[in-house]
């Protein structure tokens, strides 16, 4: 009889894990996808301010000038990933997983 | 006119050339001399304000008279003041490439587009806020109209700029808190945002810079022009550009007026031509005309001229 019952607890325990891994993967994954977002947001913000570094002139490059001191250990990936957009299509599947 | 005495700062603008440094300077030394302690300051990147004092002037306010006090904005004092404390902010543990970038960048800054005017509008922003507190009254003698309304439409644009960029920061920043439960060190980045500090503090600068200029109780705009033909086009559409923009307009005045009696034939024909023109002037602007100032038969540069124009205001 235990053992019945041991098999049985062991055999709830592991579809709750399964279902819990199941789901926190799926929440995991969303939030991959939202830090993704986050970050490419934060490179179109960087845009905003710094477009002239690209060559690009803003009416707004001389107030922008006093972020640098903040944002200047970003400027050197955004300016890579800048000059690297020809890529955009597997940077984007890069959220879901499609390697 | 007591209306515009009443104002705390008084822009003198119109095109080039028409007499606005010598109308600021003899209004500014009016309101001195009726005890109120005026500041006159040139916006114009080409001052003539220190040449017509005959003094050597600058960023800092220089004394002129009893109550007079006297500034040239120097947009490179500026634009260097500003570039030189982000310098200081750099001083941190950065890659030898990106301080070599930003040196590049801060370098180039000065020449960049917009710069100057960035910089006299920053030092404008500073000056206003001592209205009430260091002086009662402020005089702008403006640089000609085009550069001046640009300058004013300065804050509008830059205010509709700012918003969208702390719109998409406030959105970024959204962002991070919620994927900062996989990365923790996006936390750390939005944590007292130091960037979306400054923006909000930009936007608020300019709101004020905005609120004055439309304060019609505090601000006013007068044009000087000549009974000239181009000065006076350029005058109706400057003050319908500033009218759409809200600004207020307090009137105009008429500078270089030849005299009722003229001598000889030339003199004659042209005081002709200038009736056609006062004419003109009388029905565009009407009981906008806030004085007349005859044309001097002497420059108007140092003192004693400057105050001969002075009594015609007092």
């Amino acid at each position: 009889m235990g053992k019945i019952m041991d098999a049985l607890k062991n055999g709830l325990k592991f579809l709750a894990d399964v279902n819990r891994g199941f789901f926190e993967g799926a929440r995991e994954n969303s939030i991959r996808i939202v830090r993704k977002d986050a970050l490419d947001g934060n490179d179109y913000f960087m845009l905003l301010c710094f477009s002239d570094f690209l060559g690009i002139p803003s009416p707004a490059s001389y107030y922008t000038l006093e972020l640098l001191p903040y944002m200047a250990k970003e400027l050197e990936g955004w300016e890579m990933r800048m000059a690297d957009k020809k890529d955009i299509l597997s940077e984007q599947f890069e959220k879901f997983n499609f390697h | 006119m007591p209306g515009l005495m009443n104002k705390e700062i008084i822009f003198f603008g119109g095109k080039g050339g028409v007499g606005k440094t010598t109308c600021s300077s003899a209004y500014s030394l009016n309101l001195a001399r009726k005890g109120y302690k005026t500041l006159v300051l040139s916006t114009d990147p080409a001052h003539s304000l220190g040449q017509i004092f005959q003094v050597q002037m600058g960023d800092e306010p220089r004394k002129l008279d009893a109550n007079l006090y006297g500034i040239e904005i120097d947009p490179e004092v500026e634009s260097k003041r500003y570039i030189n404390r982000i310098r200081q902010q750099m001083q941190g543990s950065f890659s030898v490439n990106i301080i070599a970038e930003i040196q590049r960048q801060l370098d180039a800054a000065y020449h960049s587009p917009g710069a100057e005017e960035a910089a006299i509008f920053d030092r404008f922003i500073e000056v206003i806020d001592l209205v009430g507190k260091e002086y009662q009254r402020i005089v702008f003698d403006t640089a000609p109209t085009g550069h001046t309304l640009r300058l004013l439409s300065l804050p509008e644009l830059m205010d509709r700029w700012l918003q969208g960029m702390i719109e998409r920061r406030r959105n970024v920043n959204e962002m991070m808190r919620m994927a900062s439960v996989v990365d923790k060190s996006l936390e750390e980045r939005i944590k007292d945002d130091p960037v979306m500090r400054i923006l909000l503090d930009r936007k608020q600068r300019f709101e004020k810079a905005k609120k004055f200029l439309i304060d019609d109780k505090r601000a006013g705009f007068v044009f000087v022009l000549n009974p000239q033909q181009l000065p006076i086009l350029e005058t109706e559409k400057a003050i319908s550009f500033l009218e759409r923009n809200g600004i207020p307009v307090e009137g105009v005045i008429i500078n270089r007026v030849l005299p009722e009696k003229t001598d000889g034939e030339f003199f004659k024909k042209r005081k002709e031509v200038e009736d056609r023109y006062m004419k003109q002037i009388e029905e565009k602007f009407g009981d906008r005309i806030l004085y007349r100032i005859p044309l001097m038969e002497y420059d108007i540069s140092g003192y004693e001229s400057i105050d001969s124009v002075a009594r015609i205001f007092g």
